[in-house]
């Protein structure tokens, strides 16, 4: 699992199932500079969007918080 | 999932001789006690037909090939292709699944030529297992607009490359006209239509989640509720811009489906018979 792609859907999920707001999701990714050539589609991701990934993820795992 | 109560629903259809062809979402029938005896005598019947199309959920296409839950679940198809004859055999644009984390549904790949590598991978394993055509369905979730102009070139290079159908679902195409404010004839121009072999048309939900105290409401491609109007109103347009579609597929959760739900829900699949009975 080398290219960008595959390192932002391992991202992405275990930042989904942290129980971390919206906002904090798309920050960490932006932060993360293994994921920097995806800054600009980081950058465009919508919260609310966010907000409905991380209730389906949620329904299929407990959070690491929980 | 096969429930008693969307059998009285639908069984009366069938009666009245108005559907032409099945899609099986393999799934399904992959729960303890598999399906009811009723669900496997139609399911032969359309197969012996050659009107049983497959569809699959929890591949998880765009993830990387090297997750063992992919062979698992090549291997489960393999086995239902051995079984029966389909049509097609389907699955999601995107990814649910990466590292053992499970996402619930399929989500969006960031858009890039890893993902159209990844996607055309996939389907050739799918396509060497079921020894038939194969294809991908159009994702209701976009996380950014970016997913949403991104997907169909990208569905195209996939399809292209093995020669694959697109399984055009217009409710997930109605979502991201509701969540993004796109226009849906925008969006259909980036679908290789001409590939387009089944629509698929249901309903959904309205999900409100709320960020720093702003709540939005946001379409949700559940399967639990009535066809929207806009989506009946997409199907006479996109029956004029897919010209080798071969059938359209009304989806519904059975467990959605109540007696009380019954007579709504054949008057859905009559309204859509009549669409394309009335088409050109």
């Amino acid at each position: 699992m080398t290219d960008v792609q595959a390192r932002f859907q391992a991202a992405l999920l275990r930042l989904l199932r942290q129980d971390l707001p919206a906002p904090t999701i798309r920050d960490r990714l932006h932060a993360d500079p293994t994921l920097s050539e995806l800054a600009d589609y980081i950058a465009s991701l919508d919260l609310h969007a966010l907000a409905v990934a991380q209730a389906l993820v949620a329904k299929w795992h407990p959070t690491d918080a929980s | 999932m096969v429930t008693e109560g969307f059998a009285r629903a639908v069984l009366p259809l069938f009666e009245e001789g108005l559907i032409d062809a099945l899609e099986y979402s393999f799934e399904i029938g992959w729960v303890d006690g598999g399906l009811p005896a009723w669900a496997v005598d139609l399911l032969d019947h359309y197969s012996e037909a050659q009107r049983l199309w497959g569809h699959g959920v929890t591949f998880s296409p765009l993830t990387d090939a090297a997750d063992t839950h992919h062979e698992a679940w090549l291997g489960r198809v393999a086995a239902e292709c051995q079984a029966r004859a389909y049509r097609g055999v389907s699955e999601h644009y995107g990814f649910m699944r990466e590292d053992g984390v499970h996402g619930g549904a399929p989500l969006p790949p960031p858009p890039g030529p890893a993902t159209v590598r990844r996607g055309v991978d996939a389907l050739t394993r799918l396509a060497a297992k079921t020894g038939g055509p194969v294809g991908l369905e159009n994702l209701a979730l976009a996380l950014s607009p970016q997913d949403i102009w991104a997907q169909g070139p990208a569905l195209s290079a996939m399809l292209d490359a093995v020669d694959g159908y697109l399984v055009l679902d217009l409710h997930n195409l109605d979502c991201q006209v509701h969540n993004f404010g796109v226009r849906a004839t925008d969006v259909l121009d980036t679908y290789p239509l001409a590939r387009a072999r089944c629509i698929h048309v249901s309903g959904g939900s309205w999900s409100h989640p709320s960020v720093g105290g702003q709540p939005r409401r946001f379409r949700r491609d559940t399967h639990d509720g009535a066809v929207p109007s806009s989506v009946l109103a997409l199907l006479p347009m996109v029956l004029a811009r897919c010209p080798n579609l071969e059938t359209v597929i009304l989806e519904r959760l059975g467990p959605s489906v109540g007696d009380a739900d019954g007579e709504a829900l054949r008057d859905e699949a009559r309204a859509i018979a009549a669409l394309i009975g009335a088409a050109p």
